[in-house]
């Protein structure tokens, strides 16, 4: 039995991320933990089945702030593939640049956030003013920092002129030697390693049965890479490899994830110049028979799933899987037998996505009849008899 | 260097509300020294007791409603409401799904509503020195937009023929057209500034200005009859 229960992450539902991990404590050593989704849920799902296909990228892309290119392409990747018509090579180049800056800042958001939880503010504020490039990059090519709006079946709205890829050379250009500087400042950080270091370890079996995707699994020793797949974009126009580790510790995980931002830049200048040509599809689609299809897509996190019904002119169904959603069932594998202090560096290890996750689930918190203290209990000496 | 304490204090308390996150990240921005021109300091409020400045994002859910109703009793009686970006004002995009509860201003009253998709972190900061200081009213210096930058919306009555086609295509149903008395507005509460409209645009009636600084007192003033409506 356990003597204590802690609950981690939002011990409310509305700060920062709104969702809710308990820990079960033995002397100090983690013997189980919880997992508590749904305060983010907003049924993005039934919803689509309302939008139609000209409508529906503007609400998929809406599912999450970081990550929302990923989530567009996937959907008019799958609805392509029921319309049977592919994106001009053109689209595919412009999908593939801004997939991978997105990547870049998703990276980059994800290391602020992780050296703030553990204490080291300086590369906080490091990484979050150099997020400030890719999105400017991000504001010049589709006029939005965040929601691009930049799907079209077969192509994509905006083009990336010859003088804006020229802008976009300089400022990677930049943004390496920024992160390269970050990378440095933080393997040369002794007090910053060994609170990641054979923490949260996830062997290459382990890793393989849960199913995780993404960093996670690349951290492990698993190849996997939707890019490498070819499903979407231009990436089997040119070289690469997917980065991985064997040790599949935070440290690990921190390392590939730096590792991709160099890669994403690398792969972008690969991608340089962009092929002339036409680059717009079309906004309205009409599809003859009810078909089932796919759509996937490589997120910052992982693969992007998406499975689409659809019929005419509107989907019967669509079932999103985020990444998020595949990695979380690692946690309480990583969490295991740690320390109550390795929990926060495990959570945040597997960069989670709450928006992305909240598809479906029900939760009824009036009928939880357990005891959870809160962090003001806790902070204020409440729980004496723990 | 010692601090700068001439500076005034604001303090924030953050609700995040199944929003999708854009807007929580752009908050977290724009306390960055990128955009650090302001005459006050931000602060951010560990406790609902401490807010000054309540700042909601996202559409309310079923969900956490009680949670939002619990905090928002626990503020202070002076503190003001913010509300960020189109969930926290309207609803946005997913207005109309089963699980909405929201948006704010059902349960409280707001006091400045910053439209966006996702809100810019120079309308966040002009904003908030609006409303905690209107007396010295401070604006940012004009950011570096670039020319697609989708701001408030031009609406270029001559060219305008009021067939409706942007009405019809609007993922948020943002656009109401009144073809008899030749009338067409926009709610800047509710629209996505995703492009669809002058995309789909026949004559060329609507284009996107850099305005960005769209924030209103009140929920009716948001809806806007495009820029330049006379003439370009």
């Amino acid at each position: 039995m356990h003597n204590l229960q802690i609950p981690l992450g939002s011990y409310h539902p509305l700060m920062k991320d709104p969702e809710h991990f308990k820990i079960y404590l033995q002397d100090g050593k983690i013997v189980d933990t919880d997992l508590f989704i749904g305060y983010n849920h907003r049924g993005i799902e039934k919803l689509a089945e309302m939008k139609t296909y000209d409508k529906l990228p503007y609400l998929i892309e809406r599912i999450c702030g970081i990550c929302s290119n990923a989530h567009s392409s996937a959907i008019s990747r799958a609805v392509e593939n029921a319309a049977g018509i592919e994106p001009n090579k053109k689209a595919r180049y412009i999908r593939s640049v801004v997939a991978e800056l997105e990547r870049i800042q998703s990276h980059l958001l994800w290391f602020g956030t992780q050296s703030h939880s553990l204490g080291f503010d300086e590369l906080f504020k490091d990484s979050l003013t150099c997020r400030e490039h890719p999105l400017d990059l991000l504001e010049k090519i589709s006029g939005s920092r965040i929601h691009y709006g930049l799907s079209e079946f077969g192509g994509t709205k905006k083009d990336i002129t010859p003088e804006k890829q020229g802008v976009l050379k300089k400022e990677l250009g930049e943004i390496r030697a920024l992160t390269e500087a970050m990378k440095e400042d933080f393997s040369s950080n002794e007090q910053y390693t060994h609170k990641l270091e054979n923490i949260g370890v996830l062997s290459k079996k382990k890793a393989g049965e849960i199913g995780v995707v993404g960093p996670v699994a690349k951290a492990s020793g698993i190849n996997l890479d939707m890019r490498l797949n070819g499903v979407n974009g231009a990436y089997s126009e040119i070289d690469f490899e997917a980065i991985t580790r064997k040790k599949g510790d935070c440290l690990s995980r921190t390392e590939v994830r730096l590792d991709d931002i160099i890669q994403s830049i690398e792969i972008i200048e690969q991608l340089l110049p962009i092929p002339k040509g036409k680059h717009r599809g079309k906004g309205r689609i009409e599809i003859d028979e009810p078909i089932k299809t796919i759509g996937r897509a490589e997120a910052p996190r992982g693969e992007n799933f998406h499975y689409l019904h659809a019929g005419k002119k509107k989907p019967l169904r669509l079932r999103i899987r985020p990444p998020t959603y595949a990695n979380f069932m690692c946690l309480h594998e990583m969490a295991m037998n740690g320390k109550i202090a390795d929990a926060p560096a495990i959570v945040i290890s597997i960069d989670p996505c709450f928006n992305c996750t909240d598809r479906m689930c029900v939760i009824d918190l009036d009928e939880n009849t357990e005891k959870v203290r809160t962090f003001h209990e806790i902070v204020e000496g409440k729980d004496k008899d723990a | 260097m010692p601090e700068d304490t001439s500076k005034r204090e604001v303090w924030i308390y953050h609700i995040n509300t199944s929003g999708c996150n854009g807007c929580d990240i752009e908050l977290l921005a724009s306390i960055l020294e990128k955009y650090d021109s302001r005459p006050f300091d931000i602060k951010v409020a560990n406790y609902p007791e401490e807010a000054e400045v309540v700042m909601i994002t996202g559409h309310i859910n079923w969900n956490n409603m009680n949670a939002v109703k619990e905090e928002m009793n626990k503020t202070p009686k002076h503190r003001k409401i913010m509300a960020l970006g189109n969930c926290g004002i309207s609803g946005g995009v997913f207005k109309g799904s089963y699980n909405e509860a929201g948006p704010i201003d059902k349960l409280e009253e707001v006091d400045m509503y910053i439209p966006g998709c996702p809100v810019k972190p120079e309308a966040i900061l002009n904003a908030l020195s609006e409303l905690v200081d209107p007396e010295n009213s401070f604006k940012l210096r004009e950011p570096k937009l670039s020319e697609n930058y989708r701001g408030e919306h031009n609406h270029y009555q001559e060219k305008c023929i009021y067939c409706g086609e942007c009405a019809r295509s609007c993922p948020s149903n943002a656009i109401k057209v009144d073809r008899e008395k030749k009338e067409w507005a926009v709610d800047l509460g509710k629209c996505l500034f995703c492009g669809r409209c002058e995309e789909v645009c026949p004559t060329d009636a609507i284009s996107f200005s850099n305005n960005f600084d769209m924030y209103k007192k009140e929920r009716e003033a948001l809806w806007s009859k495009g820029k330049n409506n006379e003439s370009k």
